[in-house]
């Protein structure tokens, strides 16, 4: 058995290494593998991995997500995000820094993706918070901290991927999703709050002036507001009230983004050209690596890999949060070159079955594992979203690595708070549907 | 965004490997639209269904509902993620690990690239071979879907159509390579969410 499972992983280490096509590196190397080690027809039975795995119904709502995705990046979103909550944000300390926050949990409720979400949010805040002379590492930190909350709050392209792997129901990795990244969320807010009270210089003198914007003012921002609002009743509300499954909530999702384009007057042709383009692209890109996955999935379980881990890593006595700790770093560690859904359909045939033998929750775990996608992203050298920032305020990635760090420190905090309090992720969901 | 690679591709290699050059640049595009007809198609067909079952919970008298929507998304689906993978590949848009590859001098990182094309070809073309089996067998045996006895073939073969124009780029690929040619047609890729460009508005 160790023979095969060396193989496997040198192999798979060469051929992801050498640049590779991660779906056709998962593909190739399970097919060549399994050909070594058992005489089985796999001609045969990789298009009935294939053909099954594509046509999952609960998958359908990734694609939906994403063209929804495409069309609310075209939108005027980003600008409208910031008029509405400025006023309001102004009233806390720690004043607009809190926008990043608060605009990112928000479209987060609306898109399921982290790119996407720290690019719309960032685009306009960020620069908005360095042109009035706030910290700039606060406020470039506190963006790359919350635009993580993407994949977190639902809906999310990582839980759908996930929910489809594991055959966990995506709904209740929907709903199990809601109250951490709120708590996350909440968490950063406070973490500004305690930086800028210590730190007076971060926030610049002349925006205490915004504590005494008027009332009415402040409410006629909030229909700046409406368009997000409306989405999220849309997508989130049709979903948690049961009146539809996540791939119907998307494609509702869908029609209700072409009418906040629409109305923002961004349906060009070109733009609907573009995102017509840019979303068969995208659903190509994670088909292949979907593909690659679920053959390299059935070909490490019919080795018996999977089971022959979860005893080997039971005879090693591990404490549960020993396990975690360690699947903790070895998750920072693959991070470093792989992104996050490669990263997520390349561990989870041997990872599942460790974690559900030590007990946790198939539920819990998918949300530990968007953590720990999100950190991925945060964190050289193949920090998505970091780029993101960079292309918005044009630093150097070690600075904004850097300013990012506590953010990224709070999170891993964050997931040895969720290890202690499992409940705390599994509780919506059982409120809600038993 | 002009396409200067394919111009300078037609211009200094032999006419047959052009004319190959332009049938697989044709396939490319013509499984990018159908794949992206099926993602428009499997939109409506979702909404539709919303629309009709809401309509039955608001009006219980009039039942109406779509009953092969579920089935059919699952097949657009899967015919649009595989039809687009070969636009996708020639984009440059497919998902690969670049951190080790980077590191190299530019003459070995072409030797490399070499391989890893070539080696992705030879994957991708099991693949292909095996999907195209299975969709032949499923269409001489006459299997159906169990929910609408829907000839299975047909879904089977765009899945393993897609997979078969993503080994002909991939083929194409590697005699770019072998040429010394630009490997990723700039002028495919947009600007989208997955993106690292960046439109400020």
């Amino acid at each position: 058995m160790s023979l095969i499972i060396t193989t496997l992983l040198v192999s798979l280490l060469v051929v992801l290494g050498s640049g590779i096509w991660v779906g056709l590196s998962l593909m190739g190397t399970g097919v060549t593998v399994i050909s070594l080690f058992r005489d089985i027809p796999i001609d045969k039975l990789l298009p009935q991995y294939v053909f099954n795995i594509l046509t999952t119904s609960e998958l359908v709502a990734l694609p939906l997500f994403v063209i929804m995705g495409e069309f609310l990046f075209r939108t005027k979103l980003s600008r409208s995000l910031f008029n509405g909550l400025a006023p309001w944000m102004g009233l806390l300390p720690g004043r607009l820094l809190h926008v990043n926050i608060v605009g990112c949990s928000i479209f987060a409720a609306i898109s399921g993706s982290s790119a996407a979400t720290t690019q719309v949010v960032g685009r306009i805040s960020l620069t908005e918070l360095l042109r009035r002379g706030y910290s700039r590492d606060i406020a470039i930190g506190s963006l790359a901290g919350a635009g993580t909350l993407g994949f977190l709050i639902p809906p999310s392209t990582v839980m759908i991927i996930y929910g489809v792997l594991a055959e966990e129901s995506v709904l209740r990795l929907f709903t199990a999703g809601f109250l951490p990244g709120i708590l996350m969320a909440m968490l950063f807010m406070a973490t500004i709050m305690i930086r800028t009270t210590i730190n007076k210089d971060a926030i610049p003198e002349s925006e205490k002036q915004l504590r005494h914007v008027s009332m009415s003012e402040r409410f006629m921002a909030l229909k700046e507001l409406a368009p997000a609002l409306f989405l999220i009743l849309v997508v989130l509300g049709s979903m948690y009230g049961g009146l539809a499954t996540p791939s119907e909530a998307a494609a509702v999702g869908v029609f209700g983004a072409v009418l906040v384009a629409a109305l923002q007057g961004g349906l060009s042709v070109k733009a609907v050209r573009d995102v017509a383009l840019s979303s068969m692209q995208t659903c190509s890109m994670i088909g292949l690596i979907i593909v690659g996955a679920t053959i390299l999935g059935n070909v490490t379980s019919f080795l018996g890999i999977p089971s022959f881990m979860a005893s080997f890593v039971s005879e090693l006595q591990l404490s549960p949060y020993m396990l975690i700790f360690v699947l903790t770093c070895v998750y920072l560690l693959l991070g470093c070159f792989l992104e996050g859904f490669s990263m997520i359909v390349t561990t989870l045939p041997v990872v599942l079955p460790l974690v559900t033998a030590a007990g946790f929750d198939k539920i819990w775990f998918g949300v530990f594992l968007v953590i720990v996608v999100e950190l991925a992203q945060i964190t050289p050298p193949v920090g998505f979203n970091l780029f993101i920032i960079q292309g918005v305020t044009g630093d150097g990635i070690g600075y904004i690595t850097r300013v990012t760090l506590p953010f990224v420190a709070l999170m891993l905090a964050y997931i040895a708070f969720l290890a202690a309090f499992p409940e705390f992720v599994t509780w919506l969901p059982t409120v809600l549907y038993g | 965004m002009s396409k200067p690679e394919t111009r300078s591709t037609e211009a200094t290699v032999p006419g047959l490997f052009s004319f190959y050059v332009r049938v697989v640049h044709w396939l490319a595009i013509v499984g990018g639209v159908l794949a992206t007809l099926c993602l428009v198609t499997l939109t409506f067909l979702v909404f539709a269904e919303v629309i009709l079952s809401a309509w039955t919970k608001l009006f219980p008298g009039a039942h109406a509902d779509i009953p092969v929507a579920w089935e059919y998304s699952g097949y657009l689906m899967g015919a649009a993620f595989m039809l687009g993978s070969s636009i996708t590949m020639r984009a440059g848009g497919h998902v690969r690990v670049t951190a080790l590859i980077g590191m190299l001098t530019p003459k070995v990182r072409h030797a490399v690239e070499c391989f890893t094309t070539a080696v992705g070809m030879l994957f991708s073309g099991f693949l292909s071979y095996a999907l195209l089996m299975a969709a032949y067998r499923s269409f001489l045996d006459g299997n159906v879907s169990f929910a609408s006895y829907t000839p299975l073939w047909i879904p089977q073969t765009a899945i393993a159509v897609g997979a078969s124009f993503l080994t002909l780029a991939l083929i194409e690929r590697l005699i770019r390579c072998f040429l010394g040619l630009e490997l990723e047609i700039h002028g495919l890729k947009v600007v989208s969410t997955s993106d690292l460009d960046i439109t400020k508005d």
